[in-house]
């Protein structure tokens, strides 16, 4: 479990023609082991704040600090590590790579940072055994239905043990059915294993299932 | 079959800024043909240039076009008679009488072996074709006396002679049933020539012809050299002609049988020459199909919306045929002028390079030299020695347009397969991935 | 580096799954340019060293030697001689008077010769070109005064046989004005034939105690030397010029035989640059495919960076593709490039059969327009290049650079791809609609 701390951020385009601002002075602390969700309109920069904690995004000034790191201090090969061990990361569409079966796909994470491969395999068996996909678990993506490919995205953001997950929108394409299953699978792994989680989302019914709700509109946050 | 649907299709399919990289692609296989044809050009004309060069020099003042050898002891009138029925011949542009000897020369300085040939005073008048190779470095071309000796410029360097200057020279007479009669006498050198192919010159001397015959007694020596005004066209049938004319007690052969194995020799070294850089040729083509491959992959999507809207497999893949006829004409014309410029100015550009690479040497030479002693030598790209001293360039037309020909239907070619899989796609498989 | 593993893995499925996809295509086309390329080079090679490394051996072990010692001696002198053998790196030395002559057979013209007067006993002076002559009969030791030895093709010209009579003509004397003709009966004891034409038609060998009456008082002793190591010519030559004095002169063989030997040299630069434009024309090509199935790849690069890979990771598996062309072009290049050679006079044989036969077919369909030779065509006539069959040699360690050389641009046009890897930024790939 890790914290976050973001202070002063501020977060602009410039488009050619205009500067358009996403994120205005904000600050946030997310204690370890909370469970945030996130809400806000379609294009509040709901998503952008997930990609500047995760590094993926660069931001125009501020600092964003997870656990001991200054996200933005970091050079590429330093935060592709800082990725690979600290954070997960859930989309809304599965990414999964489709040349690599279920289980491939989820020790594939821990594989890059250099656990050998047996006992990568070894602990993605265990998280695939745990969302109930073991008999799936040597299928292609393209053998696989949609909630099952998103329950391996969600599994394999957690190998590593990271201390944060973070899920942009993660039941955006699935029915309701599969919906309701990915949040149980989610909520419930978080609390087994001990994650800090920021979940977006435009449901606003799962508010209340987290521990803070928080809501971003016109690029100022707000706990509710 | 020109259809001017599939033509708009193929111009479409190529402009459009979206993509860079597909460009690429199409310019890279447009240069690649390009490229591969330079080397094919220039190796081409270059050692057409270079044999015809040879050749002619050869056949000029070498074989001659056609050489008759008596085989008896031809006296002056018998000499000047024949020659007058051979001149009546049509076609026929020069004849005179030619004496050839080998023997020995000294000087100061100098020995060595040499190779008489003894031609009448007015030699370079009568035979003006030769007149044109046979180049006076120094001197005068004079053979009016008994004395009086042209020396080729290897000669000249050997004995370290000047015009003016005196030499000995050694030849032998057969005589059947005694010992051969041994004949010193002393030549002046009135001038050096030079041919501009050593071969043919190496150890060449020319004498005046009546001292030839005096040192040269057998018969074997004598031959009377013909030149044509077309020495190409029904060599054969003019030789027989000649024999004909001549009768028994002579021998005829034409500079083809005279040369054959010579000419045979570089017309197969040219052969594997063109034969390698026709290779790399079809490595280029091999490079359209790449590039039309790639073309087939990033339109997938604009093909089956056209399939799907009924458009005939056979109107996608003449389009995409007709990128491989652009492709290969544009490459094509790319690698003609280029190579066209290379080799007419190939002369030129040896000697850019060889004086490119000299400036460096001295600089390298001076790098290395703290250990060495190194002489004072520079880099000759083509040396004289073994090539002619200018390569001369005539433009063969026909060859270019038969090149271009087989490169634009290669080009075609090569883009037909990956334009008939194209037509087959299938609809549905690509709009199913998008 | 620990995580290697993963690259490997990564690269290995890539490949994998494209022949399952068959969009082997373009990676077909660049696999078979590299091959053509590398089989075309080696090929090319073999033949060229095969015929170059037969002359430079014969001019190096007949004519030029390593180094020659220009003396103004008349006759060898053994401190000379005792100087030069006892010189570090010095393999023989055999001593040589060269004299111009005309020779003549019982029936034949004269014909002009270059004798070199050498000491009796060749073998024990220098075995090396003893050796090369490659004598065809009769004996290599000069026993009698009279003793010739010739070249088969100059025999041929003379219709002389072994232990047939000719007769040498020349001018001897002391100066230009005293010169005066004499000739002298010589006995063919022996033929040579060295595969070297110029050699074979216009030189012979005689005794050395003979010569003064041969020459003509300008042939001084020449002092042939041979190396342990040919590379060691300029530090030797400046030993020898050191302990001889400066009335010598010192050539070594690069001099003298610079035009030639860099005429060959200059065929064979020439002939590498012109096939190695394969590599650049293919090299290309392999960027461009790469680059291609990258651009399709765009989504998986993002995904594995975005999972923690860094940028440079990533660039690696797809070198390694590249790589792969270049090797597996190179291996079956490597293949058929020394098959082509070892087996090049059959396959010369058979192609100029194969033409043969087609051109007797349309001779039959199209009558003889301007018929020249009823001949069958020959690719590599004997008769016009003097030698029986084409030689071959292959030296590898010419092979070996060929070798990396194609792995090496197949390998640095897959990085020259790669670099658009770069570029891509997975949040920017990566987005939710």
């Amino acid at each position: 479990m890790s914290n976050i701390v973001i202070e002063n951020l501020y977060k602009s385009y410039n488009t050619g023609t205009e500067n358009l601002v996403i994120l205005k002075n904000l600050n946030l602390t997310v204690e370890p082991n909370t469970r945030v969700i996130l809400t806000g309109s379609s294009g509040s920069g709901k998503s952008t704040l997930l990609n500047l904690i995760s590094g993926m995004d660069n931001l125009s000034s501020g600092k964003i600090m997870v656990d001991n790191y200054n996200v933005h201090k970091m050079d590429e090969s330093a935060l592709s590590s800082f990725r690979a061990s600290s954070i997960g990361l859930i989309f809304q569409f599965h990414y999964l790579l489709k040349d690599f079966t279920a289980i491939e796909n989820v020790m594939m994470p821990a594989y890059m940072t250099g656990m050998p491969k047996i006992e990568a395999l070894a602990k993605a068996r265990e998280l695939i055994v745990e969302v109930g996909l073991e008999t799936r678990m040597n299928h292609l993506p393209s053998q696989l239905s949609g909630g099952e490919k998103q329950r391996v995205a969600v599994v394999r953001s957690m190998i590593n043990n990271p201390g944060i997950i973070l899920a942009d929108e993660p039941t955006g394409n699935l029915d309701e059915a599969n919906s309701r299953k990915i949040e149980e699978i989610l909520f419930e792994l978080v609390k087994n294993h001990g994650k800090t989680l920021l979940l977006v989302t435009h449901d606003n019914s799962l508010a209340t299932r987290g521990d803070r709700h928080l809501k971003l509109e016109n690029g100022i946050l707000a706990e509710l | 079959m020109i259809s001017s649907r599939s033509f708009f299709l193929a111009a479409k399919l190529l402009s459009g800024k979206r993509n860079i990289l597909k460009k690429r692609n199409i310019l890279g296989a447009v240069l690649g043909i390009g490229l591969s044809l330079i080397p094919l050009i220039v190796v081409l004309e270059i050692s057409s240039g270079m044999i015809e060069g040879i050749t002619e020099r050869y056949m000029e003042i070498g074989s001659y076009h056609l050489q008759i050898k008596p085989f008896f002891n031809m006296d002056q009138d018998k000499q000047d008679s024949t020659i007058q029925i051979i001149k009546s011949l049509k076609d026929v542009k020069s004849v005179f009488p030619v004496v050839n000897g080998v023997g020995l020369a000294y000087s100061e300085n100098g020995r060595t072996g040499i190779s008489f040939k003894a031609l009448p005073e007015d030699y370079l008048e009568i035979d003006k074709s030769a007149a044109k190779f046979i180049k006076i470095e120094s001197g005068k071309f004079k053979l009016d006396t008994n004395d009086s000796a042209m020396l080729s410029s290897e000669v000249a360097r050997i004995l370290d002679v000047v015009p003016g200057d005196r030499i000995k020279i050694l030849t032998a007479r057969k005589i059947p049933g005694r010992r051969p009669v041994l004949k010193p006498s002393y030549l002046t050198v009135n001038g050096i020539f030079s041919t501009g192919y050593y071969e043919l010159d190496a150890l060449s001397i020319y004498i005046n012809i009546d001292k030839g015959k005096k040192l040269f007694t057998d018969k074997n020596s004598l031959i009377i050299g013909v030149k044509l005004f077309n020495p190409f066209e029904n060599i054969k049938e003019k030789t027989k002609e000649v024999r004909n004319i001549l009768g028994t007690g002579y021998s005829v052969h034409n500079w083809y049988n005279l040369e054959q194995s010579m000419i045979d020799s570089f017309n197969t070294t040219r052969t594997i020459l063109l034969f390698i850089t026709i290779l790399i040729v079809i490595v280029a083509a091999m490079n359209i199909s790449s590039a039309i491959v790639m073309l087939v992959m990033e339109k997938e999507e604009a093909i089956a919306m056209l399939k799907s809207t009924g458009v005939p497999s056979a109107l996608i893949t003449r389009t995409f045929v007709y990128m491989g006829f652009i492709i290969g004409i544009s490459g094509t014309f790319i690698g003609l002028v280029l190579g066209l410029l290379a080799a007419i100015n190939i002369n030129g550009i040896i000697h850019l390079s060889e004086a490119v690479i000299n400036k460096f040497y001295y600089y390298i030479q001076i790098l290395l030299s703290p250990l060495l002693i190194l002489k004072e030598r520079n880099l000759v790209i083509i040396d004289t020695a073994y090539y002619l001293d200018k390569i001369p360039i005539k433009l063969n037309l026909i060859n270019i347009l038969l090149i271009s020909t087989l490169t634009i239907l290669l080009s075609v070619f090569a883009a037909y397969i990956p334009a008939k899989r194209a037509g087959k796609l299938k609809p549905m498989d690509i709009l199913r991935k998008h | 580096m620990k995580n290697i593993r993963w690259i490997f893995f990564t690269s290995f499925r890539y490949l994998r799954n494209r022949k399952a996809t068959k969009r082997i295509g373009p990676a077909a086309l660049s696999i078979a340019g590299i091959s053509i390329g590398v089989m075309a080079l080696v090929s090319v090679l073999g033949i060229m060293n095969g015929l170059q490394l037969g002359f430079i051996e014969d001019i190096i072990n007949i004519n030029s030697f390593h180094i020659r010692v220009y003396s103004n001696q008349i006759e060898p002198d053994p401190d000379t001689l005792n100087i030069l053998k006892n010189i570090d790196g010095i393999k023989s030395v055999l001593p040589f008077i060269d004299i111009q002559t005309l020779i003549k057979g019982a029936y034949s013209d004269y014909e002009a010769v270059n004798i070199r007067a050498i000491p009796e006993n060749l073998g024990d002076y220098d075995p090396a070109m003893a050796n090369q002559l490659n004598l065809k009969s009769g004996d290599i030791e000069l026993t009698s005064s009279n003793s010739i030895i010739i070249g088969t093709q100059l025999a041929a010209c003379l219709g002389s046989n072994l232990n047939d009579n000719i007769s040498l003509v020349s001018m001897g004397g002391s100066g230009f004005k005293n010169l005066k003709p004499f000739d002298k009966e010589f006995k063919v004891t022996g033929l040579f034939q060295s595969g070297y034409y110029n050699f074979d038609r216009s030189m012979g060998f005689t005794n050395i105690n003979m010569s003064r009456s041969l020459a003509s008082g300008k042939e001084n002793v020449i002092y042939g030397v041979k190396l342990e190591n040919q590379y060691r010519d300029r530090d030797i030559a400046l030993l020898i010029k050191e302990q001889l004095g400066k009335e010598y002169e010192v050539v070594s063989w690069r001099d003298f035989n610079s035009s030639f030997f860099g005429a060959l040299r200059t065929e064979k630069n020439a002939m590498m640059l012109v096939i190695g434009l394969i590599f650049v024309v293919v090299g290309v090509n392999i960027k461009h495919s790469l680059e291609r199935s990258l651009v399709e790849k765009k989504e998986e690069i993002a995904i594995l960076m975005s999972l923690g890979a860094n940028p440079g990771s990533v660039k690696i598996i797809f070198i390694i593709e590249g790589f792969l062309i270049g090797f597996s072009g190179a291996v079956s290049g490597l293949v058929l490039g020394l098959l082509i050679t070892e087996n090049i006079n059959s396959i010369f044989s058979g192609i100029s059969s194969l033409i043969t036969y087609i051109e007797s077919i349309f001779r039959l369909i199209f009558l003889p327009l301007k018929g020249n030779s009823t001949d069958a065509f020959s690719l590599f006539s004997a008769d016009n290049f003097y030698i029986t069959e084409l030689p071959v040699r292959i030296i590898y360690s010419e092979v070996l650079l060929v070798f990396l050389f194609a792995v090496l641009t197949s390998t640095l046009a897959a990085y020259s791809a790669s670099e658009i890897i770069s570029r891509y930024k997975p949040s920017e790939v990566l987005r939710n609609e």
